[in-house]
């Protein structure tokens, strides 16, 4: 063999890279993960990020009885949790991959569905977090993958379905749709099976709905921003990049002209409701603009351009788009909270304050503050978030204390906690912040970043 | 042939004469120049812009594209940079000409019009802010010379002509310095999007050619505007494309749209017949040739409306839009003479579009000129005099607009001044400063030069003016203040601070 053939060229390459996708894309999502697990015990930070996690570990055990995550934890001790969200990623990944055969999706749309989620902010905080939808994705597909299977070892995948139609009320319904829509209109079965797989999922569905209160939604456990909760670069706290967004539109245009549009388009359509209605829900439309991005991203590639050169730049300005939007987020994580600050302050506030205390802070502390100081925090941002948004916005932007403190007593506040994000965000001059210099508010514990403050009783 | 060059070359120099002239007239240049001519300053002495500005707000990061920077610095390594400032914007803005004649040939094929459009372009009024070193000087050049090549590529493609490939070529290194020059490139992005919405409905073929030139294009844009400003997208979020711009003062900067400010900057003559030639074109002729062009008249509208883009950067680029739009119009007037009874006027029409263009475009340009808004040579001695007589670390208050001098010719920390990306209490500190020029209350004044550290307050004539101050300012005592400068515009040193009253007094 000579030099030129011994060389791999860049398609060899990308051939390779194709063949052995599992394998290197596997290794990839590990990477990301242990690489924020590592930097969040380097900053002595919780390893568990985001307020639903905390949420979970706190007040769903009580709330959510026959959630699958609250049932997860009764088997897990707590100083593992942590390994359970990179684990539920990497099993949604192996997942989709026997599915992906199964179907016979093409070796190159597995890859950048698979690289394109991997990449993709929602779907890297979901590997650090402890998510009802990244476990309801993960049911859903082993589901899938059993149903697909030819004996009755199929009639395993009720298990997978059921327990995935137990998280809320909304993923259940589209879980009864999915099936539905696979049964009646693709396969057009006139089986037993599908009857009673349909009707064991519409059951959980109605019990879990209105015998056992599941929620419609679950969540959010943020304040809400439509725009940054869609688009990462927004500085949102997930949701997509920018240059995912544009293949998606390149993507929509494909299938536009492809059969299956009414199912995409209706799928979209519900998707982009549930995220305006509750921001939460970024997940599953998340996971469109990711399938959507990876066949614009394959669209482009695979066309006989004219100006081949012009190809090439524009899937590497692509790919390094997508990268550095991920790359971006992934130094943005270390600096979420939960920080080491919180959990310093909190356990102070656990330690040194009563058992009753009601605990005021900004509404994404609420779950934090269940969990590390165990008091009851004034919000609860997942149970009525637009009372609670708007009661959020009255004590935090109060100009005068003929405002602030009828709020605060009507909700029996007796500690406060201004995190660091609090002190950079919350004007020091005006409206909260300043108003914390009246004499009721006595500071308990302080540090250069966050301050624990008591609310005294109005003296007669 | 070499006689329209001339021509052009004729009216490219007259131009630029006349700029030059109008330039060296004026002492100073616009307010807004000097943020420039530092970050020039800077790339000259260190070889990058000042991103971490410690001077600006009493210290704050800077988002902005440097290419506008380099280029003046790279002349800057050869001449004194205060006459690059002079002459770099006015050679620029005036290479406004050959290009203009040059879009307005491709698209009527007409030569005299094509002269008339260039005429047009070199005497805007909109553009004839000649001591202005700003950014837009280079991004209105550039983007039609962009948009010149895009016609070429089109029309190669159409004839498989090998040419393409050279234009092609041209177009992405144009539009890459376009991007690396003002995220206002998004006009042609949006303007080639509409183009390509008016050719499917109008049933014009777009070329492979002209789709992949304008997938890249949209995505180099994004990647170039992700890395210069990742920081102020994540800061700001969507409120990053009104560049976070004081509520109080957004009206100033898009301000509604105004007939009368338009046909005044803009000029009647031309205002009218791109209207007339963007009518016929649309709904009378469905020329396909001018789509571009009225493409990006659509985008530039549509931005403006949604206060995208200020209302003066939308009216220079539409003026130029509409001056190669008149080469269209004169076209269909001479056609139309030369089928009318009075065809034998026809060789008046030129000469009478001279002289009306002269008295509606040339003399109103001369009188913007004479009309801008610049420092007086006293008030600038005045900043001069600052950076001799105060400590480097003093904070010193002047208007929103006299910022940048502070920085500059004081080179001591300001208050404020008009770059408000990256500031989080940009709303805040306006409002400061509008209280410390407006309040009558010592206390209030004292609490907020304290906030800020100001130590020295300068009230030059324009501030008077600005903010209606007969004298001086209302709380200004000689007990707490000492009048260390005074000339038309006067320096106060603040003596005392607010704090807790003696018992003893």
């Amino acid at each position: 063999m000579n030099d030129q053939q011994q060389k791999m060229n860049p398609r060899q390459y990308f051939n390779h890279l194709l063949h052995h996708q599992k394998i290197y894309l596997c290794i990839l999502l590990l990477v990301l993960s242990t690489a924020i697990l590592v930097l969040n015990y380097l900053h002595q930070k919780p390893l568990l990020m985001g307020g639903e996690s905390y949420y979970y570990l706190s007040s769903a055990p009580q709330e959510l009885l026959y959630n699958p995550l609250t049932l997860i934890f009764k088997l897990i001790p707590d100083q593992l949790l942590f390994l359970l969200p990179p684990l539920i990623s990497l099993g949604t990944m192996v997942l989709f991959y026997v599915l992906a055969e199964k179907i016979k999706i093409s070796e190159k749309n597995t890859f950048f569905i698979a690289l394109f989620y991997i990449l993709t902010p929602t779907f890297i905080f979901t590997s650090l977090t402890l998510s009802s939808y990244a476990l309801y994705l993960l049911l859903v597909l082993g589901g899938a993958n059993l149903l697909l299977l030819e004996s009755r070892k199929k009639y395993f995948s009720i298990i997978p379905f059921l327990l995935a139609s137990c998280i809320d009320t909304f993923s259940a319904m589209l879980l009864l749709a999915g099936i539905a829509g696979y049964f009646f209109i693709f396969k057009k079965s006139r089986e037993r099976f599908p009857t009673i797989i349909i009707a064991s999922v519409a059951a959980m569905l109605i019990v879990n709905a209105v015998i056992l209160n599941t929620p419609f939604f679950i969540g959010p456990f943020l304040i809400q921003n439509r725009a940054s909760d869609l688009i990462s670069d927004l500085g949102g706290f997930s949701g997509v990049g920018f240059f995912s967004i544009l293949l998606a539109f390149i993507g929509l245009i494909i299938y536009w002209q492809k059969k299956n549009l009414p199912l995409l388009i209706s799928t979209l359509v519900i998707f982009i409701a549930a995220y305006v209605f509750n921001t939460h829900t970024v997940f599953f439309l998340s996971l469109l603009i990711v399938i959507l991005a990876s066949a614009g991203f394959e669209y482009l590639l695979e066309q006989n351009w004219k100006i081949s050169f012009l190809r090439n730049a524009v899937l590497l300005l692509l790919l390094l788009g997508i990268s550095f939007s991920a790359v971006a987020y992934h130094d943005r994580l270390s600096h979420y909270s939960p920080t080491s600050v919180d959990q310093k302050a909190l356990g102070w506030i656990q330690r040194n304050t009563p058992k009753e205390a009601v605990v005021l802070s900004a509404p994404e502390n609420s779950y934090y503050i269940s969990y590390f100081a165990q008091r009851k925090p004034v919000f609860a941002l997942h149970q009525d978030y637009r009372q609670q948004d708007d009661l959020s916005q009255r004590i935090f932007t109060s100009y005068y204390i003929d405002n602030l403190f009828p709020l605060l007593d009507e909700n029996k506040v007796s500690i406060i906690y201004v995190s660091e994000d609090m002190k950079r965000k919350f004007p020091a001059q005006q409206e909260f912040l300043f108003l914390l210099q009246n004499e009721r508010f006595k500071l308990l514990y302080f540090t250069e970043e966050a301050e624990v403050w008591s609310f005294e009783e109005a003296k007669q | 042939m070499k006689k329209p060059i001339m021509v052009v070359g004729g009216v490219f120099l007259s131009v630029l004469l006349i700029r030059l002239v109008l330039a060296f007239m004026i002492p100073e240049f616009t307010y807004e120049s000097y943020f420039h001519l530092r970050q020039v300053e800077h790339i000259i002495e260190t070889g990058f812009p000042l991103y971490h500005d410690p001077l600006s707000y009493g210290g704050r990061e800077l988002a902005f594209l440097p290419f506008f920077h380099y280029l003046a610095a790279f002349f800057g390594l050869f001449l004194p940079i205060t006459l690059v400032a002079k002459i770099l914007p006015n050679l620029l803005t005036a290479l406004l000409v050959p290009i203009t004649y040059l879009i307005s040939k491709k698209m009527t094929e007409h030569e005299t019009g094509s002269l008339i459009a260039a005429f047009i372009a070199g005497f805007l009024p909109i553009l004839y802010f000649t001591n202005g070193f700003v950014v837009n000087t280079l991004f209105l050049p550039l983007i039609f010379t962009a948009i010149y090549f895009y016609l070429n590529i089109e029309e190669t493609a159409k004839k498989n002509d090998p040419k393409l490939m050279k234009y092609i070529y041209i177009y992405i290194a144009v539009f890459f310095l376009l991007c690396l020059t003002s995220p206002l490139a998004a006009i042609m992005l949006i303007g080639l999007g509409i183009y390509a919405l008016l050719s499917l409905l109008e049933g014009k073929k777009i070329y492979r050619e002209e789709i992949e030139v304008m997938l890249f294009s949209i995505f180099l844009y994004g990647w170039v505007q992700f890395l210069f400003f990742k920081k102020s997208l994540l800061d700001e979020g969507i409120s990053f494309v009104w560049q976070n711009i004081p509520s109080t003062i957004i009206a100033q900067y898009f301000p509604k749209f105004s007939l009368g400010v338009a046909l005044v900057l803009v000029s009647i003559i031309p205002f009218v017949a791109g209207a007339v030639v963007v009518y016929r074109s649309l709904f009378q002729l469905k020329n396909q040739k001018s789509f571009l062009l009225i493409s990006l008249v659509i985008a530039t509208s549509i931005l403006t409306w949604l206060r995208l883009i200020r209302f003066r950067q939308s009216l220079a680029f539409f003026s130029v839009v509409l001056a190669i739009l008149f080469a269209a119009f004169y076209k269909d007037i001479e056609h139309y003479i030369k089928k009318t009874k009075l065809s034998h006027l026809q060789k008046y029409l030129l000469p009478l579009t001279i002289i009306i263009l002269i008295f509606s475009t040339v003399l109103p340009a001369i009188n913007t000129a004479f009309l801008q808004d610049t420092p007086s040579t006293e008030e600038v001695a005045t900043f001069r005099w600052i950076k001799e007589n105060t400590p480097p670390s003093a904070t010193i208050l002047a208007s929103l607009d006299e910022g940048h001098l502070v920085t500059y010719y004081s080179q001591r920390k300001n208050l404020i001044d008009d770059r408000f990306m990256l500031i989080d209490d940009a709303e805040t500190r306006f409002q400061s400063l509008t209280s410390l020029f407006t309040t009558k209350f010592r206390t209030e004044a004292l609490d907020l030069a304290g906030q800020y550290n100001i130590e020295y307050f300068v009230l030059t004539p324009t501030a008077k003016e600005k903010y209606q101050l007969k004298h001086e300012l209302p709380y200004i005592t000689r007990r707490c203040f000492d009048t260390v400068y005074q000339n038309e515009t006067t320096i106060f040193k603040l003596k005392c601070q607010l704090g807790p009253t003696n018992q003893d007094e």
